[in-house]
Parts: structure tokens; sequence; C-alpha cells
């Protein structure tokens, strides 16, 4: 028989059961079914291809369930004696079935997409344009996917000779960067470095050695705009590390198809070499992740890096040696010595040992850090150009959502660039801390750099050298950069009402002049005067965007204008006739073992109303929780009567400090 | 011919097989007799090529294995089949591997031996299915049949027509079994040669029955006068006396007299009855080994 007609024949071998068949075929065309429906609801948030997470868990979900079952034949004993003891190479009964497993992916993927893109082309004609490029881009990166997580389930299989450890060794290689580098070293580098926000390099290793987020990567995970998905491209690194674990897989799974001996089956691990690794890295992986763990509960890494350096060491080593004798143990044959890898568990002790010292040793010049040439600063301080919200999340659930948003934001190139490398070079030695600020420096070789710094009163108020630049001003007031506004929809919201603004297309120009000038005109500690009197809405004609324009009573310019069109800026909620105010309070400091309790106070008297009215601000006015704090310590409502409408206006509010 | 050089095969710190020279001539039946873990399957899954040798080499027919192995059918004692899988269809399935497959003659011997080739090979009995496999095996057209105990844990009745399946096959054409087993008394009567293994050894090989053509076992009865120890000296002295096995009057005396001249001697020391009787493999093994500093009682008390 030929080659050719001998791998045909294996091929059609490999589907005897029609497992793999029916597992790809039946999931693509499901797939395939609810993509066609949900399309038929909504294409504007439904993707079928690229951005759409769910397509990209599949193809992985499909790449590990092949790789095991094509090659389940590797840990079973008898069937490998079958095989093997015909007159037929071992390598065309491996390849078959491999060519099967794509084959059956590959051919439903491909109708699949191309029904769903001819359908969406039909009904979309948005998207039509792009039918043949999302398409083919979607096709692409799922079967990049789909071959990536084959090729680690194939080798996973060539590498152990039991199911349960080709699993471990698979969960193993999926999650062991994201374990060590997400997890491990961020323990390490938030301990050690006091200036830690994040790390690029390790942000980008990550991406890259963890299967599953370079997957997610690839496939636009975190994209829910229909322009950005249907111009996505994955970026250049993200391609080339898909194709080199791709390339890599191949090679090593082949390799070890050739070095598998047929009677090591049913053993862990059925070469050494593989053995050998694993045991290293799970010691290695094990150390540093329990040390860096422990100094986190401990708290050690920041009162003191040299103890905590000599413990992070200390622990890694323990916990290291602990897991690979566990391993040792698991691994051996029965009466083999358990200290027979003495080098081996030196080097993961080692290892183990250097990271936990390393990261210690380099903590001062870390924090020390300020470059001298930078392109950019991107500067984020929580409490500046946010409003309460998300001054909490970022200051007290350390959420870096508004942080991240303001570091992309804010980007000094010019003269806010030198205001700011300037000020950055006098703060960071805060003991009374008041703020963070949170600082990526944009380096001349198009790498970032980010640091977080504590900032005193006075380090905030000292920002004002950077606030009051006309770079910074342009990008916290975005209206300055206004143009064409003769046709935007201008509104006034006092914080109770939201009015449309009669303004003529003069009139709109020379409000947004106006603002110009006072925004220019604008000193940061003008802003610790006075909460704003409102905010100006301008939804743009073209594109619907909605700019804001707060509006300070202090903003001469502004304020005359809008009065003179008819808006009294200085209506305060204090004008309008609060009908009653209701108060709830939470107390969450009581004895143990009794629940928090809330209480609610309303306040109707006329006399009561007018003392809480000088009081009171509307809760939406809150802009400047840094440099002009409100009291959040109750939640107020104030019930207004809209005589207009006969109706009641409940208001969200706070107290003036 | 088979022909295994020096082969050895370790798994991990055990020898499995050590240092193994055998050769296997065509057309004949072959024993590879031994005990549990002398090596008998570890040797037969090298021949096969499913495992690969530490050392040594096989040659088929004068070529490699990997060349000559389509000349090599393989049998295990458990033979694999796939799900669901019938007689018919594992027939079309090793069709399609050798070629020399004669499908017709599957359906022959099966109906012969009155089992269902439509019928689930997994709902056979262990027996139905040694006679299946040991059917397809031999009607797969090879040159070679390696049979790991496939006469093992079988009722008489199935082993003596299994046994007749493979005399009937050698008849027809000219092919080579080799049959393991750990018990000698399955392989004496369909077994020309045989090899004895031992802890991964090999302790002796060849046609023991043509071999043993010089040795003869003598019956005795003596009259209750004789001194039959000094008798047995003097066979000692005078004859070459493998072994000598005295109850009462009763002695029974293997001895290498290819002329047939000890009977006579026997009848002039007042021997009342004298009778050749046929030798057992054991004993046959036992006068192979007398002198080669091995105890093969030993090891033939484990295979008996």
């Amino acid at each position: 028989m030929t080659s050719v007609k001998c791998f045909s024949s294996w091929f059609k071998e490999a589907g005897r059961g029609h497992m793999t068949a029916f597992l790809g075929w039946g999931a693509m065309v499901l797939y395939g079914i609810l993509m066609l429906t949900r399309l038929s609801f909504d294409t504007e948030y439904t993707f079928f291809g690229i951005g759409n997470t769910e397509g990209i868990w599949l193809c992985a979900g499909l790449g590990l369930f092949f790789a095991f079952l094509e090659f389940f034949y590797l840990f079973q004993q008898k069937k490998q004696d079958f095989y093997y003891s015909l007159p037929v190479s071992r390598n065309i009964i491996f390849w078959s079935r491999y060519v099967h497993g794509v084959f059956h992916f590959f051919v439903p993927l491909i109708l699949v997409m191309m029904a769903c893109g001819l359908y969406q082309a039909g009904i979309d004609t948005r998207f039509a344009p792009f039918s043949g490029s999302y398409t083919g881009k979607s096709i692409l990166i799922f079967a990049g996917v789909f071959f990536l997580f084959y090729h680690m389930g194939i080798l996973c299989v060539t590498v152990c000779g039991h199911l349960i450890s080709g699993l471990l060794v698979c969960v193993g290689i999926i999650s062991y960067f994201r374990i060590l580098i997400g997890m491990a070293f961020v323990l390490f580098a938030s301990n050690f470095f006091e200036t830690y926000y994040r790390i690029p390099l390790l942000e980008k290793l990550q991406i890259l050695l963890s299967p599953m987020m370079l997957a997610k990567s690839m496939g636009g995970g975190g994209l829910y705009r229909k322009a950005d998905i249907l111009d996505f491209v994955p970026r250049g690194e993200w391609i080339a590390g898909l194709l080199i674990w791709i390339v890599l897989l191949l090679f090593l799974f082949t390799l070890s198809h050739q070095k598998r001996k047929t009677e090591s089956t049913g053993q862990v691990f059925v070469l050494l070499p593989a053995e050998r690794v694993c045991e290293i890295g799970f010691a290695f992986l094990a150390g540093v992740w329990t040390a860096g763990f422990i100094l986190d509960l401990s708290g050690l890494g920041k009162s003191s890096r040299l103890a905590g350096g000599l413990l992070g060491a200390a622990i890694s080593v323990v916990a290291a040696a602990f897991v690979h004798f566990l391993l040792e143990g698991i691994v051996k044959n029965p009466g083999a010595k358990l200290l027979r890898r003495k080098y081996q568990l030196i080097i993961s002790c080692a290892a183990a040992a250097v990271v936990g010292i390393s990261f210690s040793a380099g903590a001062s010049s870390y924090d020390t850090y300020f470059p001298e040439e930078v392109a950019a600063v991107g500067i984020s301080i929580d409490g500046i150009g946010m409003n309460y919200d998300a001054y909490m999340q970022a200051a007290g659930d350390r959420e870096e959502y508004e942080t991240e948003e303001q570091l992309e934001k804010y980007v000094l190139t010019e003269e806010g660039r030198s205001a700011a490398l300037g000020w950055l070079r006098d703060i960071g030695s805060a003991e009374d801390v008041y703020t963070r600020a949170t600082v990526c420096y944009h380096m001349e070789n198009g790498t970032r750099r980010y640091r977080t710094y504590p900032l005193t009163r006075e380090e905030v108020e000292a920002f004002a050298s950077v606030y009051e630049t006309e770079e910074y001003k342009r990008i916290a007031y975005p209206v300055v950069e206004l143009e064409d506004v003769e046709e935007n929809r201008f509104t006034w919201d006092d914080g109770v009402m939201e009015t449309g603004l009669k303004l003529t297309e003069e009139d709109k120009r020379a409000l947004i002049e106006a603002y110009k000038a006072d925004v220019f005109d604008l000193t940061m500690a003008e802003l610790a005067e006075a909460p704003p009197s409102g905010i100006v809405r301008i939804k743009s004609a073209g594109n619907g965007e909605v700019t804001e324009m707060p509006v300070y009573p202090f903003f001469e310019r502004t304020c005359e204008l809008l009065n003179e069109t008819g808006t009294d800026t200085g209506r305060t909620l204090a004008d309008y006739p609060i009908e009653s105010v209701e108060v709830r309070e939470s107390f969450l400091g009581v004895p143990t073992g009794e629940s928090g309790r809330v209480s609610m106070s309303f306040y109707e008297q006329p006399e009561e109303v007018d003392e809480w009215k000088r009081k009171l601000i509307s809760y939406e006015l809150d802009l400047q929780p840094l440099l002009y704090p409100l009291d959040h310590s109750k939640e107020i409502k104030a019930v207004i009567e809209d005589v207009e409408t006969n109706s009641l206006i409940y208001v969200d509010c706070v107290q003036r400090q | 011919m088979l022909q295994i050089q020096n082969v050895t095969k370790h798994f991990g710190s055990v020898c499995a097989v050590n240092r193994i020279y055998l050769e296997i001539r065509e057309g004949q039946i072959y024993g590879l007799l031994g005990t549990n873990g002398a090596g008998k399957t570890t040797l037969l899954r090298t021949l096969s090529g499913i495992l690969q040798p530490d050392s040594g080499e096989i040659y088929v027919d004068g070529d490699s294995l990997q060349d000559g192995k389509r000349k090599i059918f393989y049998l295990p004692d458990n033979p694999y089949y796939f799900p669901n899988a019938t007689m018919e269809q594992m027939a079309r399935f090793y069709e399609g591997q050798y070629p020399e497959m004669d499908r017709e003659s599957v359906r022959f011997m099966a109906e012969a031996l009155e089992l269902d080739t439509k019928r689930p090979l997994r709902t056979f009995s262990k027996g139905m299915k040694r006679q299946a496999f040991l059917i397809l095996a031999l009607c797969a057209g090879t040159k070679y049949l390696l049979c790991d105990e496939v006469l093992d844990g079988l009722d008489p009745i199935v082993a003596e027509v299994m046994k007749n399946l493979f005399r009937q096959e050698m008849k027809e054409r000219k092919f080579t079994a080799v049959v393991a087993s750990h018990r000698l008394n399955e392989l004496e009567d369909i077994c020309g040669n045989i090899a004895i293994l031992h802890s991964g050894g090999l302790v002796t090989a060849g046609d023991m029955r043509g071999r043993s053509e010089a040795v003869r076992k003598y019956q005795c009865v003596f009259s209750e006068s004789t001194d039959v120890e000094r008798l047995i000296e003097t066979l000692k002295q005078e004859a070459d006396l493998i072994r000598a096995h005295v109850d009462g009057c009763f002695v029974t005396l293997i001895l290498r007299d290819k002329e047939g001249t000890v009977k006579g001697a026997l009848w002039e020391k007042d021997a009342v009855v004298v009778k050749e009787a046929p030798m057992s493999l054991e004993e046959i093994f036992i006068a192979e080994m007398e002198g080669k500093d091995y105890d093969i009682r030993k090891v033939l008390q484990q295979l008996v």
C-alpha cells in the first residue's frame, strides 16, 4: 500500500466512532444557529467572529477536547499494542489522527463563519463592506486559537502516560504563567515596591505566555464597539507569540511522540525530560507563590525589605522543596530514594529563592526611579478630574478603571510634561497621605513605565503648576477644543432639573469662547472655593456625543452669558420649593453579635427644611471631591415640588462640610 | 526465518529480556515456555514491533523488523477489538492492513466452529473470542504468527479445537507460529521446537524430541532378591545414566542409549519386566539440561 493510500485509510480509521466529527460539527453548527438567531435580533452588539469571546472559548475547548479524543489511544496499552503490531508506521497512525482532528474543526468552522458572514452582510449594511475581511480574519484567528490548544493538548497526551496526569499538565500549562506572573510576581512587586502600580513588561509577558489570555486578546476580548471590532487586527506581538506557541508545541509533541516508549503507558510521565521540567516548574511556582502569599498576608515586605526578602527566600525554598518531594513521591518508582534528584531540588529551590531576594534587592532602585527624558507623561490623581463615585472607586476600592482612563486621557507632551516632571521630582515621600498620584512615563522608545506616589495635601496644592498649564486644561475641559457647535444642542443642568438652552448660533459660539477664557484664567485654588453652579451639556449634532461643561460661580464670563440668555446660574437647590428632606443613616459600628442598622429621618417642618436647604448640594455637582470635599456620611434626598407638572422630584444630595 | 540477535529489553531497572539469541525457522510451531515474568510476552511484543529493544537486532527473512512487519501477525492473550465490532468487521479492518487476508476463509472457519461473524465480539465468551481471533490471525495470511498465551484458561475441548486450527493451517500452507505459554502440557503436543525462558534469559531452545532420540526411558521390575542400589551404581559406570527413580522393585531409568543395547543388558541383570516408555517433554528437558549446571527442575516445576 502506498503511503498516501495508507494515510487515507488511517484517516478513515481515525473517524471510527465518529466522536470527533460529531463534536466538531455539532458544536459548530450549534454555534452557527445561535449566532444567526442572535444576529436576527441585533447586529450592533452581536459578533460571530472577532469580538465574540464565547467563540474563542469554543475553539480552545474543541482544540483540547480533540487532542485528548484523537490521541486517547496513547493512554491505552491494549489499543496501542493493537495498532503498533499492525504493519503500519506509528507516524501514519499519529498524523492521520492529527489531520482528522484538524479537518473536523476546519470544515465546519469555515462553513459556519461563511454562513454567518453572508447572513449579516445581507441584513446589516454597515457590516457588508467588512464582511469579507471580518469573516476571513475571524476564521484565521479562531483557527490559530484552535491550533494553540490542539497542540497543547497533544503535547500533554504525548508526554504523559495517564489521562489524569495529562489533564493536570494541561491545566498547568494553561495557568502556569498566569499564576507566576499575574499572581506571584505581582504579589512580590506590590509588597516590595512602594511605587508599584503596574509593570507593562510583566503584563505583556503574561498575555504572551498565558494561552487563555493570548487567545482572548487575539479574539478582540474587551472590545465592544462595532467599529473597533470590524477594524480589529491583533497586535504583531500577539500574532508572533501565537505562531511561536503553535510551532514550538508542534516541535515538542513531534519529538515526544518519536521518543515515547510504548511500555511507559500508564505512568505519570512517559518521558524523563518532561517529568523533570514539570517537577522543577511546579516546585518553583509553588515556592514563589507561597512566599508571595505569605508576604502579602504578613505585610513584612512593606515594613522591612531586608527581612521581607530573607523571609520570602526562606519560604520559597521550603515550599519548593516540599512540592519537589511531593511530586517525587508521586512519580518515583517504589523503592527509589526520595532524594534521588538532588540537583533538580537545588535548581527549584535556588530559582525560587532568587525571585524572593531579587524583588527585595531591586525595590530601592525601582522606587527611586525617575526618568530624565520622557516623550510624555500620563497623570491621574485620585480625586482630581473625577466625580465622587469615581474617586471612591479609585481611592477606596482601588479600582483601576478610572485611573486607567485618566492615564490615557491626561497625556502631557508639551509644557504640561515639563511642569509635571518638575512637580514629580519633588513628591513621593509623603507620610501623611492625602491621596495618590499615578503616573505613566511614556519613554522615547515607545515603552511605558508606571509609578504611583503618595501625596500630602501640600503636594496636591503644588499640582497647581501642572493643572494651570494650557495643555492640562485643554484635556481637563474638552469643551475648549469644541468647534462648529452651531448645530449642537445645549442643555443646562443645575443638579435638580435639566432644561434646554435656547441659544442662537452666535450665542453658542460666544458661550464656548467665554468658557474658554474662564477656563484659561482658572486657578486650581479657585476650585476649592465653591462647587459648580451647574453643567452645560453639549450634544453633538454629528455623532451624538455629549461633552460636559461644568460651570463654576467664578466663571464670570460664562455665567454672565448664560444669565443673559435666560439661564439663572445662581439658582441653587435652596431656591427650589423643597417639601421635605429624607435622611438615611447607616450605623456600622455596632457591638459584636449585632448586625448594623439603618435609620431614616424625615424633615418636613419648614424650619427644618430651611436648615437643611442651606447645607445641601446636589450629588450630581460633587465634581471636586478632593479640592472641595463634601460630607457623604448620610444618604440624603430632597423632595422638591415641581409646580409645572404637579409632581415630586427626588434629588440625591450631599452636605457641605 | 525470524532471527533474534542479542535482544535486551529493560523496563526501568527490571531486565525483562536479557541478551536473547534465537532463530525460528519457517514452517513450524515454535513454543516459548516460561513462568509468569519470564519475558515471553515482552519478547513477542518486541518481535511484533510494539516494543523497541534496548539493544540487539531482529530480522525477518533477513530484512529489518520494520521492513518485515507485514509478514507478522501478533495475537495477544486478550486481543483488542473495536467497540461493538463483529468478526466480519474486524476481518474487514485486517483486510486493509494485511493484503493476504482471506475473508472467505474467515467465514468458512467461523461457520465450522459455529461462530456468528455478525455478532458483536463483546458478546462472545472468552473461548469464543480466542477462537475468533485465532481464525482472524490464521486467515490474515501472514508468514509469521505470534501467539501469546492463546490456549491459557481454555477448557480442553476448545484448546484442542484451537490446536487443530494450527495443525490444519500448517498442512495448508508453510507458515510459522510462535506460541508462548507458561504451561508445558499446552505446547508439547503441537510444538516441535521449544525455547524455555526464565527471568528474561533463554534457558534452552531447540527440537527437544529430535535431540532426545539418543535418550531412552525404561520402566523395569526386578525380583526382590536383586540389589537395586548396586545395580544402579553398575549402570552409572557401564551406561550413560541420566536419571533413576526407585520405588521398591520398580525402577525407572532415563539414559543415553542410541543403539538400544541397554535393554538387553537389563534383561541380563535379572529384570522381570523391561519396557521402553515414551518420554514426556519435561523428561526430555531434564535430560537435555542435565550437566549444564542449570537447575531445570526448579524451572519446570513451575511450568507443569
